[in-house]
């Protein structure tokens, strides 16, 4: 009895799921699995933060003058700062303002970027120009000196210096869509889409950007480091998050004239800094290998 | 097993320069296993060019890579017998394939610009062959070349050797591959597809090439192909391929004269003419199962109207019938499957009444 | 040519340039010069040719898919050559195309269903049972069964993929259909199924064919005429059976007896030699004179390259050779010396 053609025939794979494969890989690579236990640590953090901390008036400029300067302890973990504030619980909710600025500005980076790069990209000719020539004038501005501007126009605080990186950021992810879309646009399936009287926006919104989404997720996911980074930055020099903000960065800084005597309150801000970036760089990485072999396909 | 000779007993020939018994070729990658190629036989004698056809997934060019060594670490290649001129290819180590590589045998592809490296000059490239090969360099170096190049018909030797790749055409390319693979005089040239992406008239003239250079340098040719008419002008002996096996293998005159697997007729009959015919084209129903690996029993049988019941239980082995050998079952055991003379099954519900000219 | 129904395309003149920044500036090329085409209602003409011919840009010049330079191309008798936005987006559903990237011409994030209802969506927006309803009978039209609705192109075989298309291509019912290469990316067998599945299409749904094709195996089996072309000109056009088997360009000979055949051993009873002219430095005069064994056997006369000669069909001019005349006999001297 002949089979029908309709089998999948052998040269193509029953590819597993997309979360399997996640799974099979992260199983391979510990250190991927690290980053994203840590991930999901941050996250948590950063929503349950008020409750999660022994003392959550820290945050909001409860101070206990009492317990000045204390080293690591079992009370106080990672100590307590000039002003007698629980160290510990200081940095667990300042996971929360790192997540929130990080995702604001990659996402409003990804919103204003992404649609201009395609554009850009599939229309090529003068749009492309025009809209490539002002995203390299943004790219010119150094993210620093941009932020300083901007603070010095507005005043400092968290919502500037946001402004400042979401300004800063969006070109990136600009170039990418635009590079995604001038070749996405060669593809014999957007000729067919055109064959078909599809509207040109609907080619670009419908097909083009949603082909684009790997590479972006990839540079998000690490971006999202980054900007906690850049953040911090700011922070350190004064032009983020004001006092009595637990803002990581703003710790590391206010930490720093004390680092000799009193290490711990500069240390454990800066090392949730750093194992954060680790974090979502390594599950960057990690999806950047997940999605490629399947272009390949 | 016997090991089967695939010529009839008793035709006395020197020794092949590939023998292939039994190869198995598997990829392992996390988390899945598939089988390329289960248990083929082939052999290729001196100053023959055995064809080796086959549709997508049958393993034609997983084998033809075997040889040269080129798979990647996924893979695990076992066979009773993997000989290259009287070598056994299976314990070699990197050094050794790099001597073996371009000396004894070498390779064409289908696609020639792949094949060189687009930055430097052609004349670069194959001098870069000949030195680490035969430690031949300078003027002797170059004369070598442009003798090879002027016996792949090439009109300017000279300028093509100065030129890049992107500078010449497909069909020059192709020549140039030719004339890269053939320039250390290897014993066996392994061609894969070498015209499928040419222009028709293009490709004419790269298969009257290769016959040409093989009569008179005598080298032995694996063919690699899907198209049945290239086989038919340019191959001595054919090896039909299907899931990864060897389902029929014959002269190529009685081939086409009279197909034996119910396949290869299938093959022979779906080809579209460029002369006029009559009724529909024949189609073979289905498609290849998608593990060919895991089939029990022969695996072409649910595509197959002569299927009995032993075809599912009993992986059919080669066998001699006539003067070639087929892995069927039924091959030759029912007189109504005969052909009438022009390689098409009748009672396959097409073509009655061939209106060939 | 029969002056009693309209054609449905009329290409009148096309020609199609392109920019191309070699390494020497900047610079034209012809893909497409001065082509006169007509397709008939109802019939299926075959596209030949190699590389350079410009059969893609021909079809993609119908398709609109490109703006030609200059010349007119009108589809049931409509204006199309420089139309564009709304109005060239009402006409879409007229004519169709299938690509020769089976997997590449599906998105690859959309389901078989989503990409086979997506014409519909566009221009009819149907109800959802009515979608529902008329994709799966597309679905069954091409011989695929439901189950594969969910899948993906990556999940499909190039033969299933081609199907879809086909069906997608189909869903709104247009007048013409414009095939490239439809076939040469899929395997022997499955371009048998695929070739049947035409056939019968273009019977049920009284589609009108252009087939682009290098094969002349499926040229022959599914078309009616032939045009060829070479180097951005139709040298020859004519019905099946002349171009096969009689046809007066010195090139179509050439080039039908280059294929080898399944049939019968032996080397091409006509080798051409010589590469194909690249549209950057074409020929002289014949385009097609420096590898033309006519012109060999007639000693090299001037004409060849010095004018251009072209086909007029409504002069009963059917190929652009200036000794079409003596193609025949001369064929004979040239096979068997």
């Amino acid at each position: 009895m002949a089979a029908s053609f309709n089998q999948l025939p052998a040269n193509v794979s029953e590819r597993p799921g997309f979360v399997l494969r996640a799974g099979r890989a992260m199983r391979r690579d510990v250190l991927a699995l690290f980053g994203l236990l840590i991930i999901v640590l941050v996250l948590l953090l950063a929503v349950f933060g008020p409750w999660l901390a022994p003392e959550p008036g820290t945050g909001a400029g409860v101070v206990d003058v009492s317990a000045r300067m204390q080293p690591p302890s079992a009370a106080h973990p990672f100590g307590t700062d000039w002003l007698g504030r629980d160290v510990f619980s200081r940095v667990i909710l300042g996971a929360r303002i790192a997540i929130q600025v990080s995702f604001v500005v990659v996402g409003l980076a990804i919103l204003v970027g992404v649609p201009l790069g395609a554009i850009a990209g599939y229309r090529r000719g003068r749009i492309d120009g025009l809209i490539m020539r002002i995203t390299d004038l943004f790219l010119a501005f150094p993210p620093l000196l941009l932020a300083m501007a901007i603070v010095a126009a507005l005043g400092p605080g968290l919502q500037n210096a946001t402004l400042a990186l979401v300004i800063s950021w969006w070109p990136w992810y600009t170039r990418i869509a635009r590079g995604l879309a001038v070749s996405l646009r060669e593809w014999p399936f957007v000729d067919a889409a055109r064959a078909m009287g599809i509207r040109e926006s609907t080619i670009i919104f419908r097909h083009i950007v949603p082909n684009s989404v790997g590479p972006i997720v990839v540079q998000a996911t690490i971006d999202i480091g980054t900007v906690i980074l850049a953040a911090g930055g700011l922070a350190f020099i004064g032009l983020g998050a004001r006092p009595p903000a637990p803002d990581w960065g703003l710790m590391v800084a206010e930490g720093r004239q004390y680092i000799l005597d009193q290490w711990w309150l500069s240390t454990f801000p800066g090392l949730a800094i750093f194992f954060t970036v680790l974090a979502f760089n390594l599950v960057g990485d990690l999806l950047l290998r997940l999605l490629d072999p399947r272009q390949e396909d | 097993m016997a090991v089967p000779q695939t010529r009839p007993p008793g035709t006395d020939v020197p020794e092949p320069v590939l023998r292939i018994r039994d190869l198995w070729i598997r990829f392992r990658t996390p988390g899945r296993r598939t089988t390329a190629v289960s248990g083929i036989d082939l052999e290729v004698g001196r100053g023959e060019i055995l064809g080796v056809v086959g549709e997508t997934g049958c393993g034609k060019t997983v084998t033809g890579l075997s040889v040269l060594g080129l798979l990647p670490e996924t893979a695990e290649v076992t066979a009773a017998e993997l000989n290259l001129l009287g070598r056994d290819l299976r314990a070699l180590s990197d050094d050794d394939w790099r001597r073996l590589r371009g000396t004894d045998v070498a390779m064409v592809f289908q696609n020639p610009s792949g094949s060189f490296n687009p930055v430097f000059t052609i004349g670069a490239q194959m001098r870069d062959v000949l030195r680490q090969h035969e430690r031949v360099k300078g003027a002797a170096a170059d004369a070598r070349i442009r003798e090879v190049l002027t016996a792949c018909a090439m009109p300017d030797p000279d300028r093509v050797m100065r030129s890049y790749p992107h500078q010449l055409s497909g069909g020059m390319l192709q020549r140039a591959m030719l004339g890269l693979a053939l320039l250390c005089r290897p014993r066996l040239l392994i061609a894969d597809e070498p015209t499928t992406a040419l222009d028709v008239t293009i490709a004419a003239q790269i298969l009257e090439l290769i016959l040409r250079l093989q009569r008179e340098m005598g080298f032995s040719v694996l063919f690699i192909t899907h198209d049945l008419g290239v086989v038919r002008r340019v191959c001595g002996r054919v090896a039909v391929l299907y899931a990864g096996r060897v389902v029929e293998t014959a002269p190529t005159r009685e081939l086409f004269r009279a197909p034996q697997h119910p396949y290869t007729r299938g093959l022979i009959a779906a080809v579209p003419r460029t002369q006029r015919v009559a009724g529909a084209l024949a189609t073979i129903p289905g498609s290849v199962p998608p593990d060919p690996g895991a089939v029990e029993g022969c695996a072409f049988r649910d595509r197959c109207e002569l299927a009995i019941e032993r075809c599912a239980r009993e992986r059919p082995e080669l066998r001699l019938l006539g003067s070639g050998w087929v892995a069927c079952h039924v091959a030759g055991e029912q007189a109504a499957g005969q052909t009438d003379g022009d390689g098409q099954a009748d009672g396959q519900g097409q073509a009655d009444g061939d209106g060939r000219t | 040519m029969s002056g009693a129904t309209a054609p449905l395309v009329e290409v009148r003149g096309l020609v199609k340039e392109f920019e191309v920044k070699g390494h020497r500036g900047a610079g034209l090329v012809r893909a497409v010069t001065g082509v006169d085409l007509d397709v008939q209602p109802g019939e299926a003409l075959g596209l030949v040719g190699e590389s350079g011919s410009g059969k893609t840009t021909l079809a993609r010049s119908i398709l609109r898919l490109v703006e030609p330079t200059a010349g007119t191309i009108r589809l049931e008798g409509t204006d199309i050559t420089h139309l564009g936005g709304r109005a060239l987006r009402r006409l879409r559903p007229r004519m169709q195309v299938v690509f020769q990237d089976p997997v590449g011409s599906l998105d690859p994030r959309m389901s078989v269903f989503d990409l086979i209802a997506e014409p519909l969506r566009a221009h009819r927006k149907p109800s959802r049972e009515t979608l529902r309803a008329t994709v799966d009978r597309l679905i069954d039209e091409v011989g695929l069964v439901q189950a594969l609705r969910d899948r993906r192109p990556h999940e499909l075989s190039g033969g299933q993929c081609q199907r879809v298309a086909i069906a997608r291509a189909i869903s709104l019912q247009p007048r013409l259909l414009i095939l490239d290469e439809p076939t040469s990316a899929l395997d022997v067998s499955v371009q048998a199924q695929v070739l049947e599945l035409l056939v019968r299409l273009r019977a049920e749904h009284d589609l009108t064919y252009l087939l682009i094709s290098h094969d002349l195996g499926v040229i022959r089996y599914l078309c009616q005429r032939v045009a060829v072309m070479y180097l951005g000109r139709i040298v020859e056009e004519g019905p099946t059976q002349t171009i096969f088997e009689h046809a007066a360009h010195p090139y179509t000979r050439a080039l039908v007896l280059a294929r080898p055949d399944v049939d019968a051993d032996g080397p091409p009873r006509l080798l051409l030699s010589g590469e194909i002219p690249s549209a950057t430095a074409p020929p002289s005069g014949c385009a097609f004179h420096p590898r033309c064994w006519l012109r060999e056997q007639l000693a090299r006369p001037q004409e060849c390259q010095t004018t251009v000669p072209a086909i007029d069909p409504a002069r009963g001019v059917l190929a652009a050779c200036h000794f079409a005349d003596q193609t025949d006999e001369r064929f004979e001297r040239e096979v068997n010396p």
